[in-house]
């Protein structure tokens, strides 16, 4: 027998169940299991359950002349024993304990177990589908709540009644116009040209690739530009919105402005809404430009097309509606990725964990919106014939 | 005195060019209450970091059981602070993981416990501090004062040695402070922990310090060594009877 202690840890005698704690408790050891070792002492196949030997046992007591080194392990097999103590309402002789043991024991059970409701989720498949639904309601509820409140606040703004913070709304163009620069040149220049290849592809099969420069210019103007700038935005700086003011929330800086009668909505929100409202539709000014630009190379280099030809068609045939359709959008975009970054960030919870997720599911809310939106506006105009 | 278990020896702490304290050299007995104390800024929670390896030394040593901690290579200290616990300042405990999350990692790190073990010792440390059944609270669901509690538990996770508590009771109201003091009280009584605190709150250092030491903002050194309570019988110098009396004027002593 390898582990003779433990086999022999248990005496049963006369209603008292005496427990020897011979030998060292290591944790490293690992812990043992005073429901196993209860067991051994019985008859196999006998019911050592609390309520089963509750009437063969009045009192657990404890033998500690031979225990030597000691740590966590211990306690733990003796919080084991306590535990069965008390399910059994039998008699725990914590004297029989050393001092040090007996007075760590009490303080870890003068606290009563708190009872919590945690680990019952058991919830109804249906239960939960309808649960989602009204979740979901309830989100597009907090989300337009949340846009009113922007339009009240932009209203009292050009009517004076608030004042417009030039100085807050600066520094947030400086980060979401002039450095998203390089990003939006890199992915409108290969837009373009991917619409450019998939246009001559098409078109050359019916012997018409000069009308690439069409599909260059109502796919960039009218969608990818916007589109795709509105998709980087919602990436590089509705994600920094949620973070930002997240954070802001979790350090109570949110909380500051409040007690000091400043609404965080217009001094932190305002701003950034703002910010996009004005440079979503410079951003994709620039975004058509390049755009073009790249699908022109990748047309000129396919097909028959030359320069003068190119410009002549697009600057006749393509006109300042599609364009204008594009910033429309643009505007709409903006305010869609700032208030998705704004609204996370205002909902985040306080821990490094909750602002995480506000930034993901900023990401998330915005480029869906957007997708979303675009695609709304793309049925009216085509359901209007323009 | 019982053989020491920190020895701190002509320690001279700086950042870059800025010498914060120098010359340190005292000795911390082992299952002893020892307070670092001193006014603000003076470099308590700096000399507790390098007690704890986070900032090494510009000069001297720190021992731990006799030997160097600072000039011990990587595993030797890392196998020299498994024995140590550490609670911060503000707690940080993990925000995303649960209190009993929190607890386990040290022991899933460092033991070979089975899962169920874990969360055995993780309740039982809990319990310890009084947050029985609190296992699945997130940190952010419970109050700062027992947001202190749990990282205790966490710091005791893998019974250390030594405890170390970086101003315990800021940011704790009177009575929550007074049953941290108990609890620290109790743990050393019960388990023989040598427990090392940064504080400057008075009613804590006299009722728990077993020995202190002062450290003098001015003069950037120790000023005194010893039992709080006789410090203030017989003040050393005029700056450790204004700081133990809170007189805002110097004392001829």
């Amino acid at each position: 027998m390898s582990n003779i202690v433990s086999d022999n840890r248990i005496f049963i005698r006369n209603g008292l169940l005496s427990v020897d704690l011979a030998g060292s408790w290591k944790l490293s050891d690992g812990i043992k299991n005073f429901d196993d070792d209860l067991a051994g002492s019985f008859p196999t196949g006998a019911a050592t359950t609390p309520a089963a030997v509750a009437d063969s046992i009045q009192t657990i007591q404890f033998q500690a002349d031979s225990l030597a080194e000691w740590d966590s392990s211990l306690l733990v097999y003796l919080q084991q024993i306590a535990d069965f103590a008390d399910a059994a309402k039998i008699e725990f002789r914590a004297s029989s304990l050393p001092d040090s043991l007996r007075e760590l024991l009490m303080l870890a059970r003068a606290v009563p177990e708190v009872e919590t409701s945690r680990g019952v989720d058991k919830m109804n498949p249906i239960v939960k589908i309808g649960h989602s639904t009204v979740g979901l309601f309830e989100e597009l509820g907090t989300f337009v709540h949340f846009g009113g409140r922007a339009m009240s606040a932009s209203f009292q703004l050009l009517i004076r009644k608030k004042k417009f913070r030039w100085h807050e709304i600066w520094p947030i163009i400086k980060k979401t116009g002039p450095e998203a620069l390089g990003l939006v040149t890199l992915i409108a220049f290969m837009i373009g040209a991917i619409l450019a290849f998939l246009g001559y592809y098409v078109l050359a099969q019916f012997g018409a690739s000069i009308y690439v420069v069409y599909i260059v210019g109502y796919g960039v103007l009218r969608e990818m530009g916007p589109l795709m700038t509105a998709i980087i935005i919602a990436g590089r700086t509705g994600a920094a919105f949620a973070a930002e003011i997240g954070s802001m929330k979790a350090n109570e800086e949110l909380d500051a402005y409040s007690t000091m009668g400043i609404d965080p909505f217009d001094i932190v929100v305002m701003p950034r809404l703002l910010a996009l409202f004005f440079m979503m539709p410079v951003l994709t000014i620039y975004a058509d430009a390049i755009g073009i630009f790249g699908g022109m190379m990748i047309s000129l280099l396919l097909s028959d097309l030359t320069l003068e030809l190119f410009v002549e068609k697009f600057t006749t045939d393509i006109n300042l509606f599609q364009f204008g359709i594009g910033l429309v959008k643009a505007v709409l975009f903006g305010i869609v990725v700032g208030l998705a970054g704004c609204l996370r960030g205002m909902q985040s919870g306080k821990s490094a964990d909750a602002v995480g997720q506000a930034t993901t599911s900023a990401v998330v809310t915005g480029i869906t919106l957007i997708i979303a939106s675009n695609f709304i506006i793309d049925f009216i105009i085509t359901m209007m014939g323009l | 005195m019982t053989r020491p278990q920190f020895e701190i020896k002509n320690l001279t702490m700086a950042y870059g060019d800025f010498v914060v304290m120098r010359n340190l050299d005292f000795v911390i007995p082992r299952g002893e209450i020892f307070v670092i104390m001193g006014g603000s800024g003076c470099g308590k929670s700096t000399l507790l970091k390098h007690m704890i390896g986070l900032l090494d030394p510009t000069e001297g040593e720190v021992c731990f059981e006799g030997r160097s901690f600072t000039a011990a290579d990587k595993e030797a200290r890392q196998e020299m602070l498994r024995q140590f616990g550490i609670t911060f300042q503000a707690g940080a405990l993990w925000t995303s993981m649960t209190l009993a999350e929190n607890i386990a990692l040290p022991l899933r790190e460092y033991t070979d416990l089975s899962v169920d073990e874990i969360k055995e010792v993780a309740s039982l440390k809990l319990s310890l501090v009084g947050l029985r059944g609190f296992e699945g609270f997130f940190p952010h669901e419970i109050s700062g004062g027992m947001q202190k509690r749990a990282s205790l538990a966490r710091a005791m996770a893998l019974d250390p040695k030594v405890l170390f508590f970086d101003e315990p009771s800021a940011g704790l109201d009177p009575v929550s402070s007074r049953r941290l003091d108990d609890l620290i009280l109790q743990l050393r009584d019960s388990l023989g922990t040598t427990i090392i605190i940064v504080t400057h709150e008075l009613q804590s250092i006299f009722s728990i310090a077993d020995n202190s030491v002062f450290l003098d903002v001015e003069l950037r050194t120790q000023s005194a060594l010893g039992n709080p309570s006789e410090m203030l019988k017989n003040p050393p110098n005029a700056n450790v009877y204004q700081f133990l009396t809170r007189s805002s004027e110097s004392v001829a002593v």
